[in-house]
């Protein structure tokens, strides 16, 4: 009376059910190529790119982190994306803590307003920025590039961490409250532990978009200092070589790590 | 009274929102004034800005073949990169939303990973590709395919495959989000009542995710036309696009009343994008 | 004449077995339940019916038909889904007639046949609302026009009622009902609720971690619980672990040394001293009124905790050895109740000691 799967039916069905798998690991390869061809460019013998390399060297990166204009890029973007992710990090957790849970008016179009610079093209501001940092005379300092990075990383950390207030039962604060904690006691002994994973996704966004960004950076730097993106763009337009691929591909490790642990740590695709 | 003021900013969130709301003032919405009288005031070439008010800047954009050449090109490219994102991208997201495997974060992180990669990064390796001598003719030529290399780049055709390439997670990141929302067993039923594979695709998944497919397609859109990094890099100093123009204009002419034109042009483009989709979700979520 | 046969169904996902080779034979036109608790494999039993999973083994087949290996698209067979699963973006009519489109029918053929649909659920003229604009009552009464408008072989109801307030899921049993036998429809109700299972029925089919426990009539299954967890499963009972003390006419089992019952009913081969499991529903034990003398009628114990429930109370009594009943009884207005701590008799008619045995 029982019957095992007929021979054609499970041919058919793996080879049916297989069709879309293997799509998508085509689809994801196809995401990571670059990358992968970056890579490799790296660690050719020659003094001009090749794929797959020939004859395999760290060469070029010791050439690389030997450059002290590339350290003084490294650092200098370093700093930048550490003093902007501190400044956005509170602006940013403040505002979305106020938009979930205070009566704000016209909170949808505040939250709107706040996430415009996502989508307003950043050129646009870059380009306003330029003339206006002109006018005010600050232009070129890292100041003034340190609050235009402010405003374009605020969106990723209000969105990670509305994300996961919206999830934090404010209840938890108000029994903090009754039993004798001050608003701001309250709020670090509730509601942040709560929030953490939003705070650190929305850390590690504002970090990447700050450290990487070009198209704002471009426009306000100054001639004699400039950040890292800048430098390997100016690099690239000026013709390729395997140094570049080899400053490139120490950035993809870095990210790659970042986002490992990011994973490992809070869950990150959550908050993509 | 100053106690009762304090209580109001505590309670109505605005004390929380002032820092935010101060640099979003400061330096988003004063530059973008500061920027509008510069672009009717006419340029003097060796002087600078005029101080005649003109549309003279306006007019000449959208006057001159030259211009309209680069904003047709810049229309048509965040088109196709968004029917491509949307055509590559689908089956990606739909396999992504509906796989049960435990690898699924591990394979949502292969999507986010190229996406928070340094934009210049990738388009170096695109370059590295699509170059005279890259590894793509490469491959054609030893296939055989073609004899001589092909030109991939600083044209339309390496444009397109560069942004397509680098706004395809974004476009897979809404559409995830859009199919999640359907309900597994709305497909299940479409099964039952006799649909094969393909009419469930047609007359429930597709439909039921349009919402995703215009939110998804209009923010690639919206990207692929602000985009500066990768055209400059992918279409060199000659092929231009409307980003790549003003910043030209910023940095290299130094005609900043026409740039300032241009990127209120590229700007009134992006928000009546923007602003219909949000019309149109709207219309959509009413409707369902 | 569709039947519906399933022999030695087989599912496990990773290491759990699902479904443990589960048979039934569900004969033309009647309404068979599969009752269980959650987990208990009759969603999954379901769903390879449906075609939308697959078993790792046995057979399926509706009428004359194998289907065991077919997609869900081939088999003709109508699915309600306990969430309704209605198409948000078509109408109602559209939702009708969805099935009948895939079976290439004439406009003027799909309009009768989704009118009649409709009307048979009692929706005529809600033909152009969309699905949220409907009640839930309304909505679930959709999926089920949709199910049978392509008049499949089989009907599959997969909880169809639990989403629904208690008021209405009365209501809809009836309806369920009154339709399946208009439609002379073979029909598989899951679901997890006994009374459901009871009012609706054929057959009931019994389930506790995807293996078959008993198939039966409500009353057959009610009365005549094959085993324990059949027994324990519908009603607030009493089980206790016992042996088989005296056979025949004054059969009757001991639950201690002190505490005996007689029984009606025993397993069939059962021999004096068999571990059996016993079973007694807390409305069939009686307290003995305190003022009437019993001799040594009933069992002798103590009150240890009362409380009133409006129509019904609960009693807690203490018996010899330690052993407990739980007893539940109406009260009549104005009756006192007798105090905690005070000394009762219990009694329990032998056709309401249910013995089952203990594999």
């Amino acid at each position: 009376m029982t019957s095992k799967p007929p021979f054609k039916h499970r041919l058919a069905r793996s080879l049916g059910g297989l069709g879309l798998p293997v799509y998508a690991a085509l689809a994801l390869a196809f995401l990571q190529l670059p990358v992968i061809i970056v890579a490799l460019a790296s660690l050719t013998t020659r003094s001009y790119l090749s794929v797959p390399p020939v004859g395999l060297t760290l060469e070029w990166y010791w050439r690389v982190l030997g450059d002290q204009s590339y350290i003084d890029a490294i650092l200098y973007s370093l700093g930048l994306a550490v003093v902007t992710t501190t400044i956005s990090l509170v602006f940013g957790t403040a505002a979305a803590y106020a938009l979930v849970r205070r009566k704000v008016p016209g909170s949808e179009a505040i939250s709107a307003a706040l996430m415009a610079p996502l989508v307003f093209p950043a050129v646009v501001i870059a380009v306003a920025l330029l003339q206006y940092y002109t006018l005010v005379g600050v232009r070129g300092t890292f100041g003034a590039l340190a609050v235009a990075h402010v405003l374009i990383t605020l969106p990723y950390v209000v969105r990670s961490v509305l994300a996961s207030i919206a999830g934090a039962d404010p209840a938890l604060e108000e029994a903090a409250r009754t039993l004798g904690a001050d608003a701001w006691t309250a709020f670090m002994k509730t509601t942040l532990p709560l929030i953490r994973p939003g705070l650190v996704a929305g850390a590690i966004f504002s970090f990447i978009v700050s450290f990487d960004n070009v198209p704002v950076s471009i426009f306000l730097v100054s001639v004699r200092q400039t950040t890292l993106p800048i430098k390997i763009f100016t690099a690239v337009e000026h013709g390729i070589d395997p140094g570049i691929a080899a400053i490139s591909t120490l950035l993809i490790i870095t990210t790659g790590l970042v986002l490992f642990l990011a994973e490992r740590w809070v869950g990150f695709h959550r908050f993509a | 009274m100053k106690a009762g003021g304090r209580g109001w900013l505590e309670r109505s969130g605005l004390g929380l929102l002032s820092p935010s709301l101060l640099v979003l003032l400061a330096v988003f919405v004063a530059p973008l004034l500061f920027l509008v009288p510069t672009s009717l005031h006419p340029y003097v070439p060796g002087q600078g800005i005029g101080t005649r008010w003109t549309l003279e800047n306006y007019t000449d954009i959208l006057g001159d073949s030259f211009y309209l050449t680069i904003i047709l090109r810049t229309l048509a490219l965040g088109l196709i990169v968004a029917a491509t994102t949307f055509v590559i991208g689908y089956p990606l997201a739909y396999f992504l939303a509906r796989t049960r495997s435990r690898l699924r974060p591990w394979l949502i992180i292969l999507v986010v990973f190229p996406l928070l990669l340094n934009l210049v990064v990738r388009s170096f390796g695109w370059i590295v590709l699509l170059a005279n001598r890259g590894l793509v003719n490469d491959w054609l030529i030893a296939l055989g395919v073609i004899e001589e290399p092909i030109k991939l780049l600083f044209n339309f055709t390496g444009l397109l495959i560069g942004l397509s390439h680098i706004f395809l997670p974004f476009m897979v990141l809404v559409l995830i989000g859009a199919i999640q929302n359907i309900p597994r067993d709305v497909e299940n039923a479409a099964l039952t009542l006799g649909a094969s594979r393909l009419e469930v695709l047609t007359k429930i998944t597709l439909p039921l995710s349009l919402p995703g497919i215009l939110s998804g397609g209009i923010l690639v859109f919206v990207l692929t036309i602000s985009a500066l990094v990768t055209p400059r890099l992918l279409g060199g100093p000659t092929y231009q696009v409307m980003s790549t123009l003003i910043f030209d204009e910023f940095l290299k002419v130094l005609n900043w009343p026409r740039g300032a034109a241009m990127a209120f042009v590229l700007t009134a483009i992006v928000l009546l994008l923007v602003w219909a989709s949000a019309r149109l979700a709207q219309r959509l979520a009413t409707r369902r | 004449m569709s039947t519906l046969e399933i022999a030695h169904l087989t599912k496990s996902f990773g290491q759990v077995l699902a479904v443990d080779s589960f048979s039934l034979r569900v004969e033309h036109g009647t309404f068979v339940s599969l009752l269980g608790p959650s987990g208990c494999g009759k969603s999954t039993i379901l769903r390879m019916v449906a075609g939308l999973l697959e078993p790792d083994s046995g057979l399926i087949r509706v009428g004359d038909r194998e289907v065991t290996w077919l997609p869900p698209n081939k088999r003709k067979i109508g699915l309600v889904f306990q969430s309704y699963a209605l198409f948000p973006h078509m109408s109602v009519f559209e939702n009708v007639a969805f099935g009948l489109r895939r079976q290439r029918l004439d406009e003027a053929a799909i309009g009768t046949r989704v009118g009649e649909a409709l009307e048979m659920v009692r929706l005529s003229g809600y033909e152009r609302r969309l699905p949220k604009e409907l009640s839930g009552g309304q909505q679930q009464r959709v999926a089920l026009a949709r199910a049978i408008a392509p008049q499949p072989s089989l009907l599959l109801l997969d909880e169809p009622l639990s989403n629904l307030d208690a008021k209405l899921r009365d209501l809809m049993r009836f309806e369920l009902r009154r339709l399946q036998q208009e439609l002379a429809i073979t029909t598989v109700f899951v679901t997890h609720d006994q009374e459901e299972a009871l009012t609706m029925s054929d057959q009931i089919c019994v389930l506790s971690e995807g293996r078959l426990h008993q198939f039966g009539t409500p009353r057959e299954i009610y009365d005549h619980p094959a085993t324990p967890f059949v027994a324990e499963f519908f009603g607030r009972s009493n089980g206790f672990e016992g042996r088989i003390a005296a056979l025949g006419d004054h059969a009757s089992v001991s639950l201690s040394d002190a505490v005996a019952l007689k029984t009606a009913h025993l397993p069939e081969g059962a021999k004096i001293g068999d571990a059996v499991h016993v079973t007694i529903r807390q409305e069939s034990v009686t307290l003995l009124d305190p003022g009437a003398s019993h001799g040594d009628e009933g069992i002798g114990g103590t009150l240890e905790l009362v409380s009133f429930a409006g129509a019904t109370a609960q009693f807690l009594v203490r018996v010899a050895g330690g052993i407990e009943f739980n007893a539940e009884t109406r009260v009549s207005r104005g009756h006192a109740l007798p105090d905690a701590g005070s000394a009762v008799r219990i009694s329990v008619a032998p056709a309401d000691v249910i013995v089952t045995a203990v594999k």
